[in-house]
């Protein structure tokens, strides 16, 4: 067998390795890789800055594969050196190695521009998996960092950064941001949207020098200004990696000069990816190193016939809540063509497509790149478009994600990044029977580059494979693209405090009834009080805080702690009803008492009268604590449960929580006010408390799950509050308990609460402990209305006449 | 038939993006304040007459708090469910010196069922109970 050695263990190279796999087999095969992890997925290396992945997420190839494909792979080699007439390379470990056939994917470094003082600590680059975890290590909270480059790599770093909580300055030497694919409008969109997003973007500044003695304290610019800084990325461009073909006397330019062929002009070493030099073109995106590979596989087995002619590209920015999509040519003035232009400031939407001969020429997509795919596929097979110059902005407006998979054809493509077209996921579905992502991550690769496709591929298995499963994580509603973990997890470090603001930037800038109350939800819960209360985003029972009826009435249902009432109370109570016209009284399922159909405008005058707090029955928050008569009474008590659950309610009233939370606390487990099938319980025995999580006795039934068994009143307390708060952080919006606890599973919610590490469980009672401190009775709003209208109906300011 | 338009309230009582019901003689008119624009319609979902000014206001349209049709501001009619021909009656706003101002004309328009405008006409503020719409009953 013939030895073929790789250098460069990263895209490009391991994807050439993977289509030489599909020919016969015919090398014995060897890379070297002067990083120490298994090839991965730069592009998604924003991501792991992100916090939105980790570095087991986006490996592409781990160990078992080369393992199985029978590859030696060398980590942490760096090639030196090599030899074209002895046909060997050498290691900077002093190994030689001899090759039959070499394959250069050495890729590309970043650009450092001329910066007086660059090497100072706390300036850093962004290429590989090591440079992104020294990034995360330094960024913290508030910390100040600076990004050189305002370009695609620039502004994803620059997100990321932010995210973890840094105050971030991108500056740019050009006028525009990403200048290489936007024009000056499409570039103002962009920085609106940044600036939006709390980063600043300072742009024609060319720095020059790095300030701070041995750590960074700051930039300077051309012109004498200044900005502090304790961090620096420089994200100026990239460079390839051509040393080595040059020690190997190949003809370079740029880059390594290859032909159609992808050969160099050593007959016995080729080159494929970022390092290469094709048609004049120096390539810095996955797509086009696929499509190398595939015809290098050919030519260095043998099969030698399949050419490479260049790449179409287009560039998507990967900042979630950022659209921006170019392609092709993105310069207008060029003769005889025609622009076709659609903006919209106020949403932020800019939209150019360029045509020459009624063919599209280039494309500019910001803050709405749906149609994107459509935009490609036009560019790609240069489609006549003069029958469809009335849609041409927007190719198909009543379809209500991007674009449908039924119209695509079969050579369409689908993944950009990997070139996988509509008819082979339709084929890897039929022939493989694929019917999840993940395995059709696995056969065809599609998805696996920028992963702006994942949505299509989505709709293809959905559409075609007949076992279809759904395997992503759920977004709360269309009008905000995010989990809600990563939706916590951006309001926390943006620092974000209002629903409007949040779906302004992050969102369509509407929100809906869906989303709109659990953003509100989320808001309260992280910044317990000091967010911005707005409530048009809340359901009408927390606008006026009582239960809507089916004739639009309410009804009001006072807190009666553990369900014990006195009959000064029940007086008060007797008086309201016949005072108000109440149309029913009832006692409900929970040990309280509800007054129905009172008028909105009666309702602050029945607060007052009644003298009692809110029972929170109308919203999601903590509802009651169902007690028996425990000790005090009965004969069979062991505990006394009803002071007990006078002091769990009081501990909890007026918080809120992602659903309704019912409480329960028996003497003993005869359980006589049902604990067992609460959200929580306290069942009490014999000298102890079983604390029990996730029961349910509504649509559901559900047993409770024994958290745990304690001596003392006050732990069992204890423990309720850690899964209290524990849930409140967790769970997603309408998520009730006993679906929670089952998602998560007992063990996993134990370990996260009771069996926490102290330091975790301290932190939990802290925040529940900040949020009940901001917390209050709802009720005495009638005394401080939210608005001057909050429960009013407005008669006209003129009299009307009939 | 004159179309009268009568001051209904100061802009700053109704707070952005949420609704308040507004009482004129005995009809109930949902106002909304959208930021930009005021919306106004009949109070009374097409459904079961949910209280329209409680919803809450995704972009135009408002979502009944009862059982959540979503009502289409600007033009009265439904948009959940699809296809339903049933719509509420809107009403032209405008706001002068700070207050808001509602024209209340007989031939409030309805696009889902201009058939039904004969119904309304003739009728005065007090018999303006009578919906275009709710003979479409729908179940
Ligand atoms: C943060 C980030 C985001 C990106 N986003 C996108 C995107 O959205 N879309 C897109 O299409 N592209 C994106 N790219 C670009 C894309 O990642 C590159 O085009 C692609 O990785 C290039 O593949 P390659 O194999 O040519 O080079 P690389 O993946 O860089 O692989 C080269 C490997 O060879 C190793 N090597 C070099 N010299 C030697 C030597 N002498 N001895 C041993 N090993 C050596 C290097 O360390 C490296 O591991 C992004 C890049 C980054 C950094
Ligand atoms: C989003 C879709 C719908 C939801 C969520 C919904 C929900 C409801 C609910 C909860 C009720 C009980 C109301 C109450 O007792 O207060 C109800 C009653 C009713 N709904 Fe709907 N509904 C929907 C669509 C429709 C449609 C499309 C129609 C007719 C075309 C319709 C016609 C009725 C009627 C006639 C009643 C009264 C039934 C009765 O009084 O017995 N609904 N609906
Ligand atoms: S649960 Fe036990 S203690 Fe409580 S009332 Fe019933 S029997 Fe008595
Ligand atoms: S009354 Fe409005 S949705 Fe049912």
């Amino acid at each position: 067998m013939e030895k073929l050695v790789v250098v460069g263990n990263g895209m490009a190279g391991v994807a050439c390795v993977e289509q030489i796999l599909r020919h016969a087999p015919k090398f014995q095969i060897t890379i070297f890789g002067d990083e120490t992890h298994v090839n991965y997925n730069r592009i998604l290396l924003s991501s792991v800055l992100a916090g939105e992945k980790s570095a087991d997420d986006i490996v592409l190839n781990g160990l078992e594969w080369y393992e199985k494909n029978n590859i030696d792979l060398r980590l942490g080699v760096r090639i030196v050196d090599v030899d074209p007439i002895a046909k060997t390379i050498t290691g900077d470990d002093g190994s030689v190695t001899s090759f039959d056939k070499l394959l250069l994917a050495t890729g590309s470094m970043p650009l450092i521009p001329s910066i007086e003082d660059v090497k100072k600590d706390g300036v850093f680059v962004f290429r590989n998996l090591d440079d992104t975890h020294q990034l995360l290590e330094r960024a913290r909270p508030a910390l100040k960092a600076v990004v050189i480059g305002g370009g695609l790599l620039g502004l994803e770093a620059a997100r990321g950064l932010q995210i973890q909580g840094c105050d971030v300055t991108v500056v740019h030497l050009m006028e525009t941001l990403m200048e290489r694919q936007l024009d000056p409008t499409g570039g103002g969109y962009l920085a609106t949207k940044m600036n939006q997003m709390g980063i600043t973007v300072l742009l024609g500044l060319s720095t020059t020098k790095v300030l701070g003695n041995g750590h960074v304290q700051g930039v300077e610019f051309k012109g004498g200004g200044s900005i502090p800084t304790e961090l620096v990325v420089i994200a100026a461009g990239i460079r390839p990696n051509i040393t080595l073909a040059e020690k190997a006397g190949l003809e370079i330019k740029r880059g390594i000069v290859v032909n159609d062929y992808m050969e160099t002009s050593h007959p016995d070493i080729f080159a494929v990816g970022e390092c290469v030099q094709h048609r004049g073109v120096c390539y810095g995106l996955v797509a086009p190193l696929i499509e190398q590979g595939k015809v290098l596989a050919a030519t260095i087995t043998g099969n030698k016939g399949p050419t490479y002619e260049g790449t179409v590209l287009g560039t998507k920015l990967k900042i979630m809540g950022v659209d921006v999509f170019s392609a092709g040519e993105i310069n207008d003035k060029v003769d005889g063509s025609e622009v076709i232009r659609y903006e919209d400031p106020s949403l932020g939407v800019y939209k150019k497509l360029t045509l020459k001969n009624n063919k599209l020429s280039g494309v500019i997509l910001v803050g709405d790149t749906g149609d994107s795919h459509n935009y490609m596929d036009w560019l790609r097979s240069q489609k006549d478009l003069s029958a469809m110059r009335r849609q041409l902005l927007f190719p198909d407006s009543s379809a209500d994600t991007g674009l449908d998979v039924a119209h695509m054809s079969g050579n369409e493509t689908v993944c950009g990044c990997m070139g996988v077209s509509k008819g082979a996921i339709i084929q890897a579905i039929h022939e493989k029977g694929v019917c999840t992502m993940a395995q059709l991550k696995e056969h065809t690769r599609a998805s696996t580059g920028c992963g702006s496709c994942a949505g299509l591929c989505q709709s293809l298995l959905k559409a075609v494979a007949p076992d279809f499963q759904e395997d992503t994580k759920k977004t709360i509603c269309k009008c905000i693209p995010f989990t809600e973990d990563t939706l916590r997890e951006i309001l926390r470090s943006q620092q974000l405090k209002s629903v409007q603001e949040v779906l302004d930037i992050y969102g369509n800038g509407f929100g809906c009834e869906v989303c709109k109350p659990a953003l509100s939800y989320m808001l309260d819960m992280l910044w317990c009080g000091d967010h911005d209360e707005d409530r048009s985003t809340r359901f009408i029972n927390d606008r006026v805080h009582a239960n809507i009826q089916k004739d639009g009435t309410f009804s009001v249902v006072p807190r009666i702690r553990g369900g014990v009432t006195s009959p000064d109370e029940l007086r008060r109570i007797a008086d309201v009803a016949e005072k108000y016209n109440v149309r029913m009284v009832k006692i409900t399922g929970s040990q309280r008492i509800d007054l129905l159909g009172v008028k909105k405008s009666d309702l602050p005058k029945v607060w007052a009268d009644l003298g009692m707090p809110s029972g929170q029955a109308y919203t999601k928050g903590i509802r009651m604590v169902k007690t028996c008569v425990g000790t005090d009474f009965c004969r069979f008590g062991t505990q006394d449960s009803t002071s007990a659950g006078i002091e769990l309610e009081r501990r909890f009233e007026n918080l809120f929580t992602p659903h309704k939370l019912k409480m329960g606390v028996v003497g003993c487990p005869r359980n006589c006010a049902e604990a067992t099938v609460k959200d929580i319980g306290l069942v009490g025995q014999d000298g102890s408390w079983q604390v029990v999580v996730g029961g349910a006795a509504g649509k559901s039934v559900r047993k409770a799950d024994l958290l745990i068994t304690v001596e003392t009143t006050e732990q069992a307390l204890d423990a309720a509050s850690l899964f209290l708060q524990y849930y409140r952080e967790n769970a997603n919006y309408l998520e009730r308990t006993y679906d929670f606890v089952e998602r998560l599973g007992i063990e996993k919610v134990r370990k996260e609460t009771i069996y926490a590490p102290d330091a975790m469980k301290a932190a939990l009672r802290d925040r529940l402990r900040k949020s009940k401190a901001h917390s209050r009775d709802a009720w005495l709003e009638r005394d401080d209305p939210q608005t001057a209208t909050q429960f009013v109906q407005i008669t006209p300011l003129q009299e009307v006449l009939a | 038939m004159s179309n009268e338009w009568i001051r209904v309230a100061y802009c700053d009582d109704i707070p952005l993006r949420e609704g308040r019901e507004v009482v004129i003689g005995n009809r109930s008119i949902a106002v909304f304040n959208l930021g930009a624009k005021f919306l106004a319609v009949d109070n009374r979902c097409p459904h079961r007459g949910g209280p329209l000014a409680d919803g809450i206001v995704t972009g135009d349209n408002v979502v009944c708090p009862l059982h959540g049709w979503k009502i289409d501001l600007q033009h009265g009619n439904v948009q959940r469910p699809a296809e339903t021909p049933a719509c509420v009656k809107t009403f032209a706003t405008k706001v002068e010196a700070g207050m808001l101002l509602l024209e209340i004309s007989e031939l409030a328009s309805c696009p889902a069922s201009t058939g039904h405008a004969a119904v309304a006409e003739g009728g005065s503020l007090e018999t303006s109970k009578e919906r275009p719409c709710e003979d479409l009953r729908f179940s």
